[in-house]
């Protein structure tokens, strides 16, 4: 199985405070890792870091292969931000929808920006792509018009226009409203069945356990606990993450 | 109770219009000099490099805290002392305005932009486009709407402040307007003409700028 991204002794500090504490991980193409851990433990951040819109401290992502550096052009050093990004989508859980352009041109934009696609070509991919998410009866709606469900399944659309060869996606259901959950998970559910790699920071232990291969428990800028869904999330070794699975399984 | 007699100034209908025509040049002139400007130094404000956001600072501070009228005379009578150069007073007054204007521009224009959430240049960001792309594809689209309501009423202050050139001698309305009044002797027609010129300009700016605010605050 090839590793598509790892992460080698990554540290974050903000400041003076150690945010993330030598994380090191691996994910293969098609994994679906689980990010579990409580508020403030690093999971945005370490999230942040796989495409740089946090630069890390110290340590290394290594990109399919190539160690991504601090610029936007790749070069002979490696693979710059522009590429990394271009390859990795990202959801983020308030949506981040741009409100000035239609559900359809948030979607075409970066494909045509970045990928210099065909205003046509951009234009029919998408729309298989919101037909997928079930949403090709808004196209034209701006995104203010939408459900925060039907937000996010736009966002998930506007990420996967780019083709990503992996898609990060950070508590992508923690800003909607209960009944709206399930209509966003499962689509990414369906991603999974497609063979797509996610990296996927949850509070929703079901879930994380339903579609996950791998899940990784973080406390304190640190991993603390990795492995499969059975061995974290069924049968925890230590105190802490009991503790913490007990708070979080219904 | 007093006689108005508004023929005899409206003989001299030319000298106003001279004045209408000036006033329109030098506004239109120095609002595209200042947005320029303005978007230069808000860039500056938001560079990496900390001393060019200082000198960006600097300049903001030292046009918008000093009146214009002295920094129009400073320019007209004291640069040239400063440089050995003379300096017409067009050049001065031109000059002057637009730096003038630059410096409140570029901190309505700042303000637009920051107002523009982090997460939409992160979206932006992470779906692969440059900082640039960010900025004119999906920064700057929705800061100018938020931003326009307080550029219009920065450039009908602007309008106003070019009758300030009067100190100077550029024939621009008002300096025009005191021409007719030293020919006519007729203050009461001849300045409250100008008034009435100066407001049918504004008027319909200010109506539009409280139109338009009005709109984007229904659309939030
Ligand atoms: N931009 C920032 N500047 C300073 N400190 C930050 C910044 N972003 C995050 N932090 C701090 O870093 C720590 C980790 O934050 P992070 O957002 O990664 O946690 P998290 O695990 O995602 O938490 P949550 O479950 O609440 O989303 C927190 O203490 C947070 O306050
Ligand atoms: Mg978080």
């Amino acid at each position: 199985m090839s590793t598509i991204l790892r992460v080698e002794n990554l540290t974050k500090y903000f400041d003076s405070h150690l945010v993330l504490d030598g994380i090191n991980l691996e994910v293969n193409n098609q994994d679906i890792l689980a990010v579990i851990g409580p508020s403030g433990s690093g999971k945005s951040t370490l999230i942040r870091c796989m495409n740089m819109l946090e630069l890390p401290s110290s340590g290394s992502i290594v990109f399919d292969g190539k160690q991504v550096i601090n610029a936007f052009k790749s070069n002979e050093n490696g693979i710059g931000t522009g590429e990394l990004r271009r390859r990795v989508g990202m959801v983020f859980q308030h949506f981040n929808l741009y409100p000035h352009r239609t559900v359809l041109e948030n979607v075409t934009q970066a494909p045509i920006l970045v990928n210099k696609e065909s205003v046509q070509d951009a234009t029919t991919h998408a729309k298989e792509l919101l037909e997928s998410v079930g949403l090709v009866e808004k196209i034209h709606e701006f995104p203010n018009h939408l459900s925060g469900g039907q937000k996010q399944r736009v966002a998930i659309a506007r990420a996967l226009a780019m083709r990503p060869n992996l898609l990060l996606l950070d508590e992508v259901t923690s800003a909607l409203d209960p009944e709206l959950v399930g209509e966003v998970l499962q689509v990414i559910k369906r991603l999974a069945n497609q063979g797509m790699t996610m990296v996927i920071v949850t509070h929703e232990m079901a879930f994380a356990g339903d579609v996950a291969n791998k899940v990784i428990f973080m406390e304190d800028g640190q991993i603390k606990e990795s492995g499969s869904p059975a061995e974290i999330l069924v049968t925890p070794s230590s105190e802490r993450l009991k503790l913490f699975l007990s708070r979080h399984l219904r | 109770m007093y006689q108005w007699d508004f023929y005899t100034v409206l003989q001299s209908f030319d000298l106003f219009l001279i004045g209408l025509w000036t006033t329109f040049l030098y506004t239109v002139g120095s609002i595209s000099i200042g947005i320029v400007v303005g978007l230069a130094v808000c860039f500056a404000r938001l560079a990496k490099l900390q001393s060019v956001r200082l000198l960006a600072r600097s300049y903001q501070e030292l046009f918008r805290c000093t009146p214009l009228l002295v920094q129009i005379m400073w320019a007209y009578y004291a640069l040239p002392l400063l440089t050995g150069y003379s300096i017409s007073n067009t050049t001065a007054g031109l000059l002057t305005l637009s730096l003038y204007v630059g410096a409140f521009y570029s901190e309505i224009f700042r303000g637009g932009i920051n107002a523009i959430e982090r997460g939409q240049t992160e979206a932006g960001l992470a779906t692969g486009l440059s900082r640039v792309q960010v900025m004119h594809h999906i920064i700057l689209p929705q800061a100018i709407k938020k931003m326009l309501p307080a550029f219009i009423n920065q450039s009908v202050i602007q309008v106003k402040n070019t009758s300030l050139l009067y100190a100077i001698s550029v024939a621009e309305l008002t300096y025009m307007t005191s021409v007719v009044n030293s020919e006519t002797y007729r203050p009461m027609e001849a300045f409250t003409l100008a008034a009435v010129m100066y407001f049918l300009m504004l008027f319909p700016l200010t109506q539009f700028a409280d139109r338009f605010e009005k709109n984007l605050r229904q659309s939030d």
